[in-house]
């Protein structure tokens, strides 16, 4: 039996099949390796991004330490410019009590030079014997009584210049007008207030040591602060609010406990008024050269040794 | 011959020593009264207003003899709570924790002190802060106690006299 012949015209076409097909699979080779370098070069180009990624979070938390650390360098100063602050203008109401110290002096030693005149000298001693005997005149009979009332008056009023120069108000130095500040916190800064704290720019001694130490500018200053807190707090409905005496950078501090109260206004603005009352009212600030202003701080920075 | 002193009105620090009261304690009573003078410096008035404002009472004029060969510290505790009684400071009844001790000297106050810190640590006693300051007063239900040993000598707080 005979194999089967295949025509040559088969064949042909065969061949060209295969051909067509080798160059199909060429294509397909050739576009294949084309997507494998694409597909590296996307792949490439993830990574890259990748790492891009991870440098931008590693950048991001660099930035955010070096920014934590930019707030807590910006509370160290704000601490050190307070305690900076309340040096400054503590030295200022010490140099200023000093100076005004002499002016008082001065002119109390002028007034003694004129109490030895003896026409005056004369007045004062009878002065003096009126005030001694001044508490027993109820039981004179009422027409004695009446002649040294009498008497005493025109003595009075021949020393009034001496009387009225003796409290005459504090003499103004003439000095450039410098400011000084009361720092003011309450805590929490918002909601009910539990706690208020005033520290003032003259030493903690003007408290502690108040009995050994003669009264100044800087006892004065206290006085009128505590004065200032004292009305803020009956205006807030606080009047009985316990306060506390406190040394904070060496300064006085003065802490109202407001738990137990209900206080109810505005502690900031009133605090601001009632300053600006005091600076019309201080006579002795005024004749010092001293320009009194509060400032609001976070509770935070008034909350330890380290103001 | 006199001074400028004798034509001058006082300081605040003046008068803080003359009451034996802090300063800012004066201030702070005068502003609560609404009579602190504007250029801090106080008369007469002013001081009796601090007195009565203030709640002040100087209750002795020094401390009292002891009797019967009673100890000096424990007879003066005893005239103290005695005082308390008759001026009726029991709670709510409270009154400025100065004046149990004004008119004493440094070592007799010293003593009242300790025994004040004592009682209170007791319950017999309790203590708040006010506007006018520190306050004391005699706990509520421990009058029998209080009278038991301010008359009598005897009872719980003489027993704690006892002990300490």
């Amino acid at each position: 039996m005979s194999g089967i012949q295949t025509s040559p015209a088969v064949i042909a076409v065969l061949d060209d099949i295969a051909k067509w097909k080798a160059k199909g699979d060429a294509e397909f080779g050739g576009s294949m390796a084309e997507v494998d370098r694409e597909e590296d070069s996307a792949r490439r180009a993830i990574e890259e991004a990748q790492r891009q990624l991870l440098a931008l979070a590693t950048l991001r938390a660099e930035l955010r330490e070096k920014h934590a650390q930019v707030g807590a360098e910006a509370e160290r100063r704000e601490r050190a410019a307070l305690r900076a602050g309340l040096s400054t203008d503590r030295a200022v109401i010490e140099a200023r009590a000093a100076k005004l110290e002499a002016a008082i002096a001065t002119r109390e030693a002028e007034l003694q030079r004129q109490l030895q005149d003896p026409e005056i000298a004369a007045a004062v001693e009878e002065y003096e014997k009126f005030v001694e005997v001044e508490a027993s005149l109820a039981s004179l009979p009422a027409s004695y009584r009446r002649a040294i009332l009498d008497h005493h008056e025109k003595i009075r009023r021949r020393l009034e210049p001496v009387i009225a120069a003796s409290n005459a108000g504090p003499p103004m130095l003439g000095l450039e007008t410098v400011g000084v500040g009361v720092l003011f916190a309450v805590d929490p800064a918002e909601g009910a207030p539990e706690a208020l704290v005033a520290v003032l720019p003259v030493p903690f001694s003007v408290c502690r040591d108040w009995a050994e130490r003669k009264e100044d500018l800087a006892s004065q200053f206290a006085y009128r602060v505590v004065a200032a807190v004292s009305r803020l707090l009956t205006r807030v409905g606080a009047g009985g609010a316990p306060i506390q005496y406190a040394e904070l950078a060496g300064c006085l501090a003065v802490q109202v406990w407001l738990g137990d109260c209900d206080a109810q206004g505005d502690l900031r603005e009133g605090a601001l008024e009632e300053i600006d009352a005091l600076r019309e009212e201080a006579d002795e600030l005024g004749a010092a050269g001293i320009e009194l202003y509060g400032l609001w701080v976070r509770a935070a920075m008034l909350a330890d040794e380290e103001v | 011959m006199a001074g400028l002193e004798l034509f001058q009105r006082m300081s605040v620090e003046q008068v803080a020593k003359w009451l034996e009261l802090h300063p800012f304690e004066i201030v702070r009573i005068l502003v609560a009264d609404g009579s602190l003078p504007s250029d801090l410096k106080l008369d007469a008035n002013n001081v009796e207003r601090v007195r009565v404002a203030g709640g002040l009472e100087t209750w002795w004029d020094g401390p009292p003899a002891p009797s019967g060969g009673e100890a000096a510290d424990r007879a003066l505790v005893r005239a103290m709570l005695r005082r308390m009684l008759e001026k009726g400071n029991v709670e709510p009844k409270v009154v400025r924790a100065d004046n149990l001790f004004r008119g004493l000297d440094v070592e007799n106050q010293r003593v009242l002190r300790r025994a004040v810190n004592a009682l209170i640590r007791e319950g017999v006693l309790a203590s708040s802060m006010s506007a006018m300051g520190l306050t004391v007063t005699i706990t509520a239900g421990r009058e029998p106690d209080v009278r038991a040993f301010a008359i009598e000598g005897a009872g719980v707080v003489d027993r704690l006299w006892d002990q300490d």
